[in-house]
């Protein structure tokens, strides 16, 4: 099993008692699948999301990465876990305002303390596979929506992760735009990666493999979607 | 790491505006740093520019436990018995004039042994430095110029040395000229241009003969492996035992003290040059607790930048790096910044130095400066971007990574902010304390009186050679033609003439016992001594207390007369009226001196001298070949000065004039060094001020920001303007308050280091506690009510609907 989630709670102290965000939360996902969570607004989507990603830590259960317990690892571990094997792609882009696209691509490896030649080579690879070396120098402001969430995606993926998280990644594209996205998720996952997301569009979760609902942190549902073959954007 | 500077120097480019105000702030406290650390080590850390300069010792003769001159006699007993010091030399200081080639001029001199050449490991640019044998007694007069009088006044003619010249009308043949970066003894104002063998200046040749005549420094070289506790027990040893082969008059009450020269040297500035240090560091730290702030605020906006960092797989560590070497950027450029500002403000603050701090004429910008400044930059660096950094690598990136964070200030530092300003406030109050105290102290220090009127009164020092004047009957006839000569000069309302005057830094002491009182062997007792003109009183403006002053009749051939000064009047005749008793004046072994009058004490050496007695006599009746005159005038300063040295060009063409100078002058010297650190550390003051009145207005304005939507609801239900404004300056002076509080018991414990500092005010004064909290408060409160008033302002509708 690639992701495991045993009994996983998250709650804030207000007041005498407790708010319970995330309620025993029971999750398996396996290498290669391609899962959607859903849910409505307040459910705790974003919030497994983020302790998936390894953002958070403050949350009670057991978490178990690739067999590794990440409830047990220091930040530091999880960290190094983190970096190795995921990652992550925003519905705002979130890309850095400051860099170009070439420096926003070459981030993630430089953290991961790849060399200068190896960077050059990695971010040149991702260009050319997305189609974006025209924009290298480009500075955010000066895309489109769908361009800052391509080059979001690219950067998720430039590190060759074996998972993606996605938090709402069309939720500020239109239609076009969100369709090219969620065409270059499924080539992602064809092509080996896990991919989770979390989306509110029924069409963007039919591109997925399961559906999770969540409501009010307890999951309610899971749901098996249908064979790749038609899944959506094969129609 | 460089694409970490890279990033940072971008986005500083990208926020002109506050990188310039940072940057502009840094700059200005490194500056300030920079100068000051310059400064501090030109005078106190750098080595003297001697061979060997960590082993040079100040040998100095103790009277009751005070540093005092030597007698030659003595210091060829203790050079001849010493072994832990291999080398000794002897100097003091005197003025020539010197006569030929050019006007006559009063040169500055030292008259020295000549062991001193070799023991400061100095050589001479031309000919050679003195040697034992010129040291001798009898011996061909020689001397040793300094490069600049060769220059000046030989037009540095290299057929000079060898060749006489004349000084104190004696030829003296110059032997040596030394470079021009050599001075020694230390003098800023009159830097020594001659160095000549004590025996061949008559006055120390005759001087040199008397055991009781200290007229000398000695300083020495340790012996290798020597350390100072054994070398001053064995110098006291050495001490007692001459003392014990020659028993005179109060000898008992001498010692020998040693000190590392350097140290001696630097005594009385070291404190104050501290004090200015800890001051301008502290102005540093205040700015980079403000700029610290500034980050964090920034920070709060900056969240879900570092979020992604965080998500994108940057450790905290790489995120403090990040964050780091953005404040290591605003701080390096600030440190250029600071560098230039310090190459000015150096020469500046120079000249507005006391003159007589030792080698300050010699501070500049050098390697090792510039290492402190580069050190400053980093560490100020570090201290700016620390905290901040620290804040926002620990933010959640959960929270902040989620769509419709409002990005509030609890994660970044709200606390942290107003720690931060507290801290800012109490070192601000530490630093104005400390100010107020200085400041006072000055205050009360212009308003001693020195015990003389100095309006308008020009001096000229006169020292007359013993080639021209080799008696008391020529001194007598000089001074009555000095005195006829400047009477009639244009403008003059008054004139006198003085062995000494007061707070020129020359005085002459002398012992004196009470006619018909036994004399203690064990205890000298010694006053301030003047031989002055019948008129010096009323035109110094010293009152007399009773009895007379001197008349004409007081004359050489008139019974002995004295004058004693208030002092002197209550510790040598307690509770009885001393006019009409006698003293006998250790001078000479004259007949005893009848009192004719007592006249209020006069400051001697500067306006913090405690009280000390005093005597006068008329010049005639023990006159001195060295006295100056002081003159009232009613002309300029300038032209007094001009008249006053052509009325001496008219009375003796050979005879140079001395140091010409206002009474004002003198006064004014001796307030240098409290003026010069008064004004400095209160200019430290108010910067600190102005920072810390800036940082709490930051942070208010910060907060008022953050609490939009909070005052928006409370103004939506109800609150009036007073109740916001209050809700916001109680916010804030709750933080002046635990400031003010901690800066008073920390300035409490801080200040009683100044306590030697300061005059006529205590270390722990409380107006200056309590009057400088009130102003700290004051600049608060104001610094509070601007973002007040902005609150009250809110629109809560448009408040809400921001949110």
């Amino acid at each position: 099993m690639l992701i495991s989630l045993r009994n996983v709670e998250k709650s804030y102290p207000i007041g005498v008692g407790r708010v319970y965000v995330l309620r025993r939360v029971n999750l398996d996902i396996r290498e290669g699948e391609f899962v959607s969570i859903m849910g409505p607004s307040g459910a705790g989507k974003s919030t497994v999301l983020h302790i998936l990603g390894m953002h958070d830590s403050a949350w009670s259960g057991e978490y178990y990465f690739m067999d590794q317990p990440v409830h047990r690892l220091n930040p530091k571990q999880r960290s190094e876990l983190h970096k190795k094997h995921i990652g992550f792609v925003f519905q705002s882009y979130h890309l850095l305002d400051n860099l170009t696209v070439y420096e926003n691509l070459e981030i993630p490896l430089s953290y991961r303390n790849v060399s200068r030649k190896d960077r050059q080579s990695m971010v040149a690879d991702i260009l050319d596979r997305f189609q974006i070396v025209g924009k290298k120098d480009l500075y955010p402001n000066q895309l489109s929506g769908g361009q800052q969430q391509l080059v979001g995606v690219a950067r998720a993926v430039i590190a060759n992760p074996q998972v993606i998280l996605a938090d709402e990644p069309t939720g500020n594209l239109h239609t076009a735009q969100g369709k090219e996205i969620m065409e270059l998720f499924r080539s992602l996952n064809d092509s080996g990666a896990t991919i989770i997301q979390v989306t509110h569009s029924e069409v963007n979760a039919s591109y997925g493999t399961r559906i999770i609902q969540l409501r009010d942190g307890w999951v309610v549902d899971e749901e098996a979607q249908p064979a790749v073959g038609s899944r959506a954007g094969d129609h | 790491m460089i694409s970490d500077f890279r990033q940072a120097l971008r986005l500083l480019v990208k926020n002109p505006g506050f990188s310039a105000l940072v940057m502009i702030v840094l700059a200005l406290g490194i500056g300030a740093n920079t100068a000051i650390f310059s400064i501090v080590d030109g005078v106190l850390l750098k080595p003297l520019p001697f061979a060997d300069a960590r082993r040079l010792v100040a040998i100095d003769t103790t009277v009751r436990n005070e540093p005092d001159d030597t007698a030659y006699l003595d210091f060829l007993d203790w050079r001849s018995q010493a072994t832990t010091i291999d080398r000794m030399a002897a100097y003091s200081t005197a003025a020539v004039t010197l006569t030929g080639r050019g006007e006559a001029a009063s040169i500055p001199t030292a008259v020295v042994t000549a062991d001193l050449f070799p023991l400061l490991g100095v050589a001479p640019i031309q000919g050679r430095v003195l040697t034992p044998a010129d040291d001798a007694r009898g011996a061909t007069r020689t001397a040793v110029i300094s490069e600049t009088l060769w220059a000046q006044r030989f037009s540095r003619d290299p057929s000079m040395v060898g060749r006489p010249a004349v000084v104190d009308g004696d030829p003296i043949v110059i032997v040596g000229v030394m470079p021009a970066r050599f001075e020694f003894p230390f003098d800023a104002e009159n830097p020594p241009q001659i160095w000549m063998p004590i025996m061949a200046s008559r006055f120390s040749a005759q001087w040199a003969g008397q055991r009781g005549a200290s007229f000398l420094k000695a300083i020495g070289h340790l012996r290798s492996g020597a350390q100072l506790p054994s070398v001053q027990a064995e110098m006291s040893a050495v001490a007692a035992r001459v003392n014990a082969a020659n028993p005179q008059e109060g000898r008992s009450a001498r010692g020998v003290l040693i000190r590392p020269f350097q140290d001696m040297l630097v005594r009385s500035y070291r404190l104050a040059l501290v004090v200015l240090l800890c001051a301008v560091s502290a102005v540093l730290l205040i700015a980079c607790a403000n700029i610290a702030n500034l980050l964090l605020a920034r920070g709060t906006v900056r969240r879900r930048e570092i979020a992604v960092r965080t998500a994108l797989g940057a450790s905290r560590g790489q995120i403090v790096r990040q964050l780091l070497s953005e404040s290591l950027v605003l701080a390096a450029v600030g440190g250029v910044g600071g560098t230039l500002l310090a190459w000015w403000g150096v020469d500046a603050l120079v000249r507005v130095s006391p003159l007589q701090i030792p080698r300050l004429h010699t501070v500049h910008i050098d390697r090792s400066v510039l290492a402190f400044t580069v050190l400053a930059t980093m560490v100020t660096g570090v201290l700016c971007g620390m905290v901040p950094a620290i804040q926002l690598s620990r933010a959640n990136p959960g929270h902040a990574l989620k769509d419709g964070d409002r990005g509030g200030s609890g994660a970044c530092g709200g606390r942290t902010r107003q720690v931060l300003v507290v801290a800012e406030v109490a070192l601000s109050l530490v630093l104005l304390v400390s100010a107020g105290l200085l400041l006072r102290s000055f205050v009360q220090l212009q308003r001693v009186s020195p015990g003389f009127v100095t309006e308008r009164a020009v001096t000229m020092q006169i020292l007359l050679p013993q080639t021209r004047y080799p008696n008391q009957a020529a001194f007598i006839r000089f001074y009555r033609r000095l005195q006829a000569g400047v009477r009639a000069l244009p403008g003059v309302t008054a004139s006198a003439v003085s062995t000494t005057l007061p707070m020129t830094g020359s005085d002459i002491g002398m012992g004196f016992r009470v006619e018909g009182r036994p004399v203690d062997p064990n205890v000298r007792t010694s006053a301030a001594f003047f031989g002055v003109s019948p008129d010096y009183f009323p035109a110094m403006g010293i009152p007399i207390v009773e009895g007379r002053g001197f008349t004409e009749r007081d004359d050489e051939r008139a019974p002995g007369v004295i004058v004693i000064n208030e002092t002197m009047a209550a510790r040598t005749w307690p509770g009885e009226n001393p006019i009409g008793k006698a003293v006998i004046v250790s001078y000479n072994d004259t007949p005893p001196r009848t009192i004719v009058g007592i006249v209020a004490d006069v400051k001697q050496g500067g306006l913090t001298d405690r009280r000390q007695p005093q005597m006068y006599t008329p010049f005639v009746q023990a006159p001195w070949p060295f006295l100056a005159t002081v003159v009232r005038t009613t002309a300029a300063p300038q032209s007094a000065a001009g008249s006053l040295r052509q009325a001496l060009a008219r009375l003796d063409p050979e005879q140079a004039a001395g140091e010409i100078r206002t009474l004002d002058e003198y006064v004014a010297r001796s307030m240098a060094t409290p003026r010069f650190t008064a004004i400095l550390i209160g200019a430290f003051a108010g910067l600190a001020l102005l920072l810390a009145g800036f940082g709490l207005y930051g942070v208010m304005a910060y907060s008022v920001a953050q609490r939009r939507r909070e005052i928006g609801i409370r103004m939506a239900l109800g609150a009036r303007e007073a109740d916001v404004r209050s809700l916001v300056a109680g916010q804030a002076l709750r933080m002046g308050a635990a400031g003010v509080t901690i800066g008073l018991a920390g300035a409490l414990l801080v200040t009683r280091i100044l306590d030697s500092l300061l005059f006529g005010v205590t270390a722990g004064d409380p107006a200056t506690f309590a009057g400088v909290s009130a102003v700290l408060m004051t600049v608060l409160i104001v610094a509070a009510y601007l973002p007040a008033r902005r609150a009250t302002r809110l629109d809560p509708i448009v408040a809400l609907r921001a949110d």
